[in-house]
């Protein structure tokens, strides 16, 4: 049997067939914040690739949770019922459907409609950006004269949050426990959003010796839309065993986003005795 | 005397007018910008397979030099989740190619040395970028042709979703 | 003699008073540079309709102006804590007369450069640039001053 060679390409998100031939596509702002005064607001799109890039904006509704080890997972409720806040089915975005040039950056609307009714609080969307480069032809074909095009697309889901009147945010921080798992700490606290918006900040956590210096530090951007208990993990490389004291503060502190954009409320602390093995 | 004095009074006058004649005005704008954390994906190499042959399954590890390779961009040890749709069969023209038994990997670095295993499909795998705001993800996966597969060149689509929180 | 030197300073009084009716110098738009990603350099062409900076001069045909830009070299984090350069090429600025017959002028904004009146008694001026963010520059909005000092003779 004359064996027969098959060429496989497998396109993958705006990729090609050559190394370093990348395709994608930047999103500014990585967070959406919209609020009822001026209903309004916009996203930047950047294809910093050499290809075209076709771009579609679609909205969902959805916000994270930790799952039973700890990591944040995005929660898609099948349906929408009523009581979510959810801002999905009154959010429009234009353009929605648009092709980047190389380098080229568009920015996209997103406005608002919501009901007449609509009472004060804050809502939740996901944004979904899909990118879809174009088709690209495979070298080493077998058979001469055979074309090949690649499908590549890619998905980037931010989150977009909207707000009606004054509101407020706090955290409940409860449960701290440890374990250690080679040279990790593994830390695991309960979180328990106060007031009427998400707490968007940052965890930072501190490791201190019997003598009171700090041997260890983690620092990681939280969105606690209710209760989570999430996982934080801290390095130990090189620490002695012994006694130590870990100390988490949950502040409204975010370098990745806007200051007059963040709800602020005082920060929530914890801490627990550690011993190291 | 007196009207020499006047004379050179009034001739510094008419001198000190005439360099008021070229004046100035200014006026001000402002020059601003806002910074914004963003955040990308990017395909950064495609999944190979190169020459298969019928009957013969053939499997592109994720350490492997044609390995399918991404890389994201975004706020420095911020979680993110990643979900993929993927492909059951390739096609060329009406024959399909069954393809599977996915693998992935990620990596806060551009290596697969120490990366973290994951098996890619439609639920989410829990990540986060590094300190330096980078991640990097490996897919690889198995081909089965059939052992009277028809010849030609079989193609795909795979999808990545990141989501940020 | 006297009354030779009071007639002759009446007049040029007279002159400089025409000189300071005439003149005007407006500030019309900010340079806006909008949304810019960290570790990505965003430019605004001095033609951009919406972002570019513009100001309004206005004096006399047959006078000439200096214009002057004092410009800054990095933008202030309005919340403190940070700036980020700003930098001007010298294509960065067109001066343009409101008259059908005028033709922009592209020059160097980081140099002063005189301007002969001869079609229009005005013109505008539009102002490009660059910023430049590191890629961990921190978030938020940004500020500097741009002055435009013009000379009239």
């Amino acid at each position: 049997m004359a064996l027969r060679r098959l060429v496989l390409v497998l396109g993958l998100l705006a990729g090609s067939s050559r190394v370093g031939d990348a395709q994608g596509v930047v999103v500014a702002p990585h967070a959406v914040y919209l609020d009822h005064r001026t209903r309004s607001g916009s996203i930047t799109l950047y294809n910093p690739g050499s290809e075209p890039t076709e771009v579609t904006i679609s909205s969902i509704y959805g916000y994270p949770v930790t799952d039973s080890v700890g990591h944040f997972m995005l929660y898609l409720p099948d349906s929408v019922q009523a009581g979510m806040p959810s801002a999905t089915a009154w959010i429009d975005a234009f353009p929605r459907k648009m092709t980047l040039a190389p380098l080229q950056r568009q920015t996209v609307r997103l406005l608002a409609r919501p009901p007449q009714d609509l009472a004060d609080g804050e809502y939740w969307s996901r944004v979904v950006i899909s990118a879809k480069g174009g088709a690209l032809p495979v070298a080493g074909a077998d058979t001469a004269g055979i074309q090949v095009g690649l499908n590549l697309e890619v998905r980037t889901i931010i989150p977009l949050i909207y707000r009606k009147g004054v509101l407020n945010t706090g955290l409940a921080a409860s449960g701290l426990r440890t374990s250690v798992a080679g040279d990790t700490l593994k830390v695991r606290p309960h979180l328990e959003r106060k007031g009427t918006a998400a707490f968007v900040g940052t965890a930072k956590g501190s490791l201190l010796s019997a003598s009171g210096a700090t041997v260890a530090t983690f620092q990681q951007p939280i969105a606690v839309y209710y209760d989570a208990d999430p996982v934080f993990t801290m390095p130990l490389s090189g620490q002695p065993a012994g006694h130590y004291r870990l100390r988490v503060e949950y502040t409204t502190e975010r370098t990745d986003i806007q200051p007059e954009l963040l709800l602020r409320a005082p920060p929530a602390l914890d801490s627990i005795e550690v011993t190291l093995p | 005397m007196r009207s020499t004095t006047r004379v050179s009074a009034a001739l510094a006058a008419i001198f000190s007018l005439t360099a008021a004649a070229a004046q100035a005005q200014s006026a001000s704008i402002s020059a601003t910008a806002t910074v914004y954390q963003a955040m990308t994906v990017t395909g950064a190499r495609t999944l190979d397979f190169g020459n298969v042959f019928p009957g013969v399954s053939k499997a592109i590890a994720v350490t492997a030099a044609t390995s399918g390779q991404f890389s994201l961009t975004g706020q420095s040890s911020a979680n993110v989740n990643l979900t993929f749709t993927l492909p059951t069969n390739l096609t060329s023209g009406a024959n399909n190619l069954p393809i599977g038994t996915w693998t992935g990997c990620t990596n806060p670095t551009n290596s697969t040395a120490g990366c973290t295993a994951f098996t890619p499909s439609a639920s989410a795998t829990a990540s986060a970028f590094s300190g330096t705001g980078a991640l990097w993800v490996w897919v690889g996966g198995t081909v089965t042709p059939a052992a009277n597969q028809a010849a030609g060149t079989y193609t795909g689509t795979v999808q990545l979703t990141a989501a940020y929180f | 003699m006297r009354r030779c030197v009071l007639l002759t300073a009446f007049a040029l009084l007279a002159v400089v008073r025409a000189l300071t009716g005439q003149t005007q110098v407006t500030a019309i738009r900010d340079l806006a540079f909008g949304a810019v990603i960290r570790g990505v350099q965003t430019t605004v062409a001095p033609s951009d309709p919406i972002k570019s900076g513009r100001l309004y001069v206005r004096y006399k045909i047959g006078g000439q102006v200096q214009v002057a830009f004092t410009l800054p070299t990095r933008l202030n984090r309005v919340a403190g804590g940070g700036n980020m350069p700003i930098t001007f090429a010298s294509t960065d600025a067109i001066a343009q007369g409101t008259a059908g017959s005028s033709q922009p002028v592209t020059f160097d904004p980081n140099n002063p450069i005189t301007f002969t009146l001869q079609t229009s008694a005005d013109f505008y001026i539009n102002l490009g640039g660059r910023v430049t963010p590191a890629a961990n520059q921190a978030t938020g909005a940004y500020q500097g001053t741009v002055v435009l000092t013009c000379t009239f003779f």
